[in-house]
């Protein structure tokens, strides 16, 4: 066992960070700095500057067009991506349809859709929840029935994020209605502008607009853009939440946030003196560290695994608790934020702007992140839903 | 960055498993603690020849060489047989201790132990000074000690028995005291996890200086830091165990016509004790890489936050594993409550919760 970094690796974080301090323009950064979700702008500028260097892929083959980076190497850039802070690679294409294609897809399906998700050429959104299937994904309703050449495409799907930006949709359908729910369904990629699909915005507590209703009717979807097998989507999809699992904890970001935190509490003043001065404060500044500091190690734990070839077909437990624990790190962050602003995080932003700026200026997404941060811990397969994973895949229970 | 052991490390792993399971079960312990020592000599002697004793050694000085990744191993393998003896201070703390010594002093005091003839034990804490050695008492004048020392670990049946004392000059040092020496008594008790202790007073009793090596503070650091990463590696083994018990039982108890284990109630905090185990294994891991970090405060705080990180984990996982076997896991019979009670007095040992997290919090905290 060894925690170090070889001499190789840190020569590789440097040229990592140098290539982010020299590019990643500075509006960017300090928009993200201030706890902002980085405009739509934001995400096409700086992945298309990392594909230029051929790193706005990070886990893809090199064949097509990954930088052949270890895990480790990958984590790394992960890491030192997360506390610049620049924006993530669109995560919908780049490490949830991107490898669902390279894995399962025709050569048509790769040539025509993997470069465009690297540059970031189409935005994808993930088409998967429904009003009615949340938890239980399986009892999915959304129909697609053939017809000639084509899908014809029926039903609803909800919390769809970012689909207003998005040019394309990878969706779970029902092909079939026959045997166990799970083998009815398909995994179809679908064109936003078909006609019939109509997209209404959902407005979360925060006030943000991420998430929208997605409404299919009647619309034709050619039979070439269906990957794999028909009635084989459920595979894909629980390879494709396999991925989307390990990305979760952000260990980078939240590293980058709580040395902010350690910043803003030294300058802040509560009752006569620095905030970090306070006992309560740093009692729960120290116990986020544990907790990020556990978080890491685990993460690391589950990379070395990989890096060393451990066996992928069992389930490792490790990668549910990284679910878990990285959903509550990021929730807690936001706790702290609030509770560091106090009263200055009061203000609502509307649009008038300047007349809710009572605090610096990270106070004024304090609350409003904590508010959207709830959600970590319901997307992506619930708390709630790892543990029945753990309790079934691990214990036999 | 690997986390990964190697055939050698598994070996070790495996061996020492197979060791306990077939001469450690449940009702075999019965036994050993019910014994006049508290423990059984073969036992102990068995551990030496599998080398147990030699292990953190180096090689040139016949020992095999482990580090504390090693340490940590055998420490979750004892944990899941919850193994009574001293074998955190042969094998943690000791070797650590004896780097205040010269080779030639080492050499000649390790060899009884390596051989597993002598028993070692370390008397450190005293009343009222947990951990810290800036209030020490016991003194050391003429190469004679007295003073007093508290829940020193089977300190009224070990052999050898390494003391902490303080000289005219205010100096600690680090003193070897043999069992029945002259003005030492030993009040020994039988404690809350079915080890022994003792209560150790020394008056005017005859101890061996180690010296010609680092100096007797650094050591004492490192041997704490060593002694607290082994119980991490202790507690998880016991976790494991624990979880393991638990969902056995859990899955054969019927109730309202079916297992208890299919409700999702008790599912779900079965699950969580999963994920809190995890995580303590993560910083079992992370401990024993940090032991040998060069810079001795870096190395504490990392430990101070995988101690803490444990006792949340512990307290955790020992109630459920109680909770969920319901009445049986109240009893003495049931194997259950020895785990928890061995994973509560972990809690407390080398530095309890808010003993390491006031040493976090007065150091702002884990450098980035």
């Amino acid at each position: 066992m060894e925690l170090k970094f070889t001499p190789e690796e840190e020569a590789f974080r440097q040229e990592v960070r140098d290539f982010i301090d020299a590019n990643l323009p500075d509006a960017t950064r300090q928009h993200l700095k201030l706890g902002n979700a980085p405009t739509k702008e934001m995400t096409i500028e700086w992945q298309r500057t990392l594909n230029k260097k051929g790193w706005a892929t990070p886990r893809w083959p090199a064949e097509w067009g990954g930088p052949g980076w270890t895990v480790t190497q990958q984590y790394i850039f992960q890491q030192e991506n997360q506390r610049a802070p620049a924006p993530d690679p669109l995560g919908f294409g780049v490490n949830m349809v991107g490898p669902v294609i390279i894995q399962f897809g025709n050569e048509e399906q790769k040539k025509r859709f993997l470069p465009r998700i690297a540059n970031i050429d189409d935005w994808w959104c993930q088409g998967f929840s429904e009003p009615g299937a949340g938890s239980d994904l399986a009892s999915l309703k959304t129909r697609a029935e053939k017809d000639g050449d084509h899908w014809i495409v029926n039903g609803q799907k909800t919390w769809t994020t970012l689909a207003q930006h998005a040019d394309w949709i990878f969706a779970l359908v029902r092909t079939s209605n026959e045997g166990k729910k799970q083998e009815g369904i398909s995994f179809l990629l679908i064109d936003m502008k078909s006609p019939g699909v109509e997209v209404h915005p959902i407005q979360t507590m925060d006030g943000g607009h991420e998430i929208n209703s997605v409404f299919f009717t009647d619309v034709k979807v050619p039979a070439e853009n269906m990957i794999g097998e028909v009635n084989k989507g459920w595979t894909y999809a629980k390879f494709l939440l396999g991925n989307e699992r390990l990305g979760a904890p952000r260990v980078g970001a939240s590293q980058a946030k709580l040395q902010e935190l350690k910043e803003i509490a030294k300058n802040r003043i509560v009752r006569g003196r620095p905030l970090w001065d306070h006992p309560r404060f740093r009692d729960k500044f120290v116990e986020a560290q544990i907790e990020l500091k556990a978080l890491e190690m685990t993460v690391m734990r589950v990379l070395s695994g990989i890096e060393s070839g451990a066996d992928q077909s069992k389930p490792d437990p490790a990668t549910s608790v990284i679910k878990i624990k990285g959903a509550q790190m990021v929730q807690r962050l936001t706790e702290l934020y609030v509770e560091a602003a106090g009263e200055q995080s009061v203000p609502w932003l509307d649009d008038e702007g300047d007349n809710a700026q009572v605090g610096p200026d990270w106070t004024i997404r304090a609350a409003p992140n904590y508010f959207n941060m709830r959600k970590s811990s319901i997307y992506g397969g619930s708390d709630q839903v790892q543990k029945g994973i753990i309790s079934k895949a691990i214990l036999g229970l | 960055m690997n986390f990964e052991l190697n055939d050698e490390q598994r070996m070790l792993s495996d061996s020492l498993s197979r060791f306990l399971a077939d001469r450690y079960d449940f009702e075999k312990r019965k036994k050993y603690i019910a014994t006049a020592e508290g423990f059984d000599r073969r036992i102990w002697q068995g551990y030496a020849e599998m080398g147990l004793f030699a292990l953190p050694y180096p090689e040139d000085e016949g020992g095999i060489g482990g580090t504390p990744t090693e340490t940590m191993l055998v420490a979750e393998a004892m944990g899941g047989a919850i193994a009574v003896e001293p074998w955190t201070e042969a094998i943690a703390i000791v070797p650590a201790l004896l780097q205040a010594a010269s080779s030639e002093q080492r050499a000649a005091i390790a060899e009884g132990i390596i051989s597993g003839e002598a028993v070692p034990t370390w008397a450190h804490r005293e009343t009222g000074m947990i951990e810290r050695d800036e209030k020490m008492k016991t003194t050391a004048r003429d190469g004679k000690l007295s003073g007093a020392k508290t829940v020193v670990s089977f300190g009224a049946e070990a052999d050898v028995i390494f003391v902490s004392a303080v000289d005219d000059a205010g100096e600690t040092g680090l003193y070897v005291v043999r069992k029945g020496a002259e003005g030492l008594e030993a009040r020994g008790y039988r404690t809350q996890d079915e080890g022994r202790a003792a209560e150790l007073t020394f008056d005017g009793t005859p101890a061996e200086k180690l010296e010609g090596g680092i100096p007797a503070a650094e050591a004492i650091a490192a041997a704490e830091a060593r002694g607290l990463a082994a119980s991490i590696g202790e507690a998880l083994g016991i976790m494991e165990k624990a979880i393991e018990l638990t969902v056995e039982y859990i899955k054969g108890r019927e109730q309202f016509g079916r297992p208890i284990g299919t409700f999702q109630a008790l599912q779900h905090i079965a699950a969580q004790a999963v994920v809190e185990k995890e995580q303590v294994k993560s910083m079992a891991m992370y401990a024993a890489l940090m032991c040998d970090e060069g810079d001795a405060e870096t190395r504490d705080l990392a430990l101070s936050t995988a101690k803490v990180k444990m006792c949340d984990a512990a307290r955790f996982v020992g109630q459920m594993s109680i909770q969920l076997h319901g009445g049986v896991g109240m009893t003495m019979e049931y194997s259950i409550g020895h785990y928890f009670k061995r994973l509560t007095m972990l809690e407390i040992l080398w530095g309890d919760r808010d003993f390491h997290m006031d040493r976090l919090c007065e150091a702002g905290g884990l450098a980035a």
